[in-house]
């Protein structure tokens, strides 16, 4: 398959083959590496198979449009944030009620490369610190999924939380540890 | 502890078939939760994994994947002809004026020439 023939090739290694050459067969290599992952965001948004499909083939053409006259620095983030908007659109014309919290439009799309913990070796004392003052559901569920190396559904047996709050609690604890790690180095 | 090192690791790529083994429930509870680590970070993955989770017949998947990705490749190849068509296309309404505006100039000269 073409995906597998150029895995080695990273997405913005694509995109500058194509601004050298114009070939749009390297826009669509880079784009087939998300069909899957585009399907189940519209899938997920729209709940319906067939209007996910054809919300898929439309960015696509959004897609490739703009990437034929722009430079995208960080395209998988860049192809999740249409994607969202693509399927909020949708929503607001079906005029469904999203909920604020569910908008796609209202969520924290960034690239982790600019993450700073990312970059720098974590220090494990103040890592041990921070753990202690997460509050306990959020201790339990990162302590499970990263020390023990449980899986969703092991920690949802263990501790009688449903898989969403399993996630949430890991992501939300993940969130306050960075908070408090880097309040720390400001400290100190 | 060195174990909490991963715990601010870059998202790793997730391979399309990993996420079927994962939905398909194919996988040790090990390598489930060696996925769901390379997924923590990414709500692009996460919002995908629920999707496709709704898919009733989750053997379609892959096929309506491979669906899409066979339309996709028609589209690029149709915008790939357009774009290589259009400078031919271009050129020959250049060859017709140029022609034309030669033609013209001597038609003129010729008469000018002839009944002055």
């Amino acid at each position: 398959m073409i995906n597998t023939a150029f895995k080695h090739i990273t997405d913005s290694e694509l995109l500058k083959k194509y601004q050298s050459d114009l070939n749009k067969e390297w826009l669509g290599i880079l784009l087939q590496r998300y069909t899957m992952l585009l399907l189940g965001v519209c899938m997920k948004y729209l709940k319906n198979e067939e209007e996910a499909k054809d919300a898929v083939q439309q960015i696509f053409l959004k897609a490739l449009g703009e990437l034929e006259k722009y430079p995208v620095d960080y395209p998988k983030s860049w192809l999740y944030k249409i994607a969202c908007n693509f399927c909020l659109m949708q929503l607001r014309d079906r005029k469904q009620l999203v909920s604020m919290d569910q908008s796609p439009e209202l969520m924290d799309i960034k690239d982790n490369d600019n993450d700073a913990l990312l970059t720098k070796e974590v220090n494990l004392t103040l890592l041990a610190q921070a753990i202690e003052e997460l509050s306990n559901d959020q201790k339990t569920c990162i302590t499970l999924f990263y020390l023990q190396k449980k899986s969703y559904q092991q920690i949802s047996d263990i501790t009688g939380y449903s898989l969403l709050q399993v996630k949430s609690h890991i992501q939300n604890g993940k969130r306050n540890l960075k908070i408090l790690i880097e309040k720390k180095q400001t400290v100190e | 502890m060195s174990q909490w090192n991963n715990i601010f690791k870059k998202e790793a790529d997730v391979s399309e078939e990993e996420l079927l083994q994962y939905l398909n429930q194919e996988l040790s509870e090990a390598e489930m939760q060696a996925i769901e680590e390379k997924m923590a970070d990414s709500a692009f993955h996460q919002d995908a994994l629920e999707g496709l989770a709704q898919i009733n017949n989750k053997s379609s998947i892959q096929s309506i994947t491979n669906s899409l990705n066979q339309q996709l490749s028609k589209q690029i190849s149709r915008r790939n002809k357009r774009t290589k068509k259009r400078p031919i296309q271009d050129q020959q309404w250049l060859i017709v004026v140029v022609l034309s505006v030669l033609i013209l100039s001597i038609v003129g000269y010729l008469l000018i020439h002839f009944y002055r």
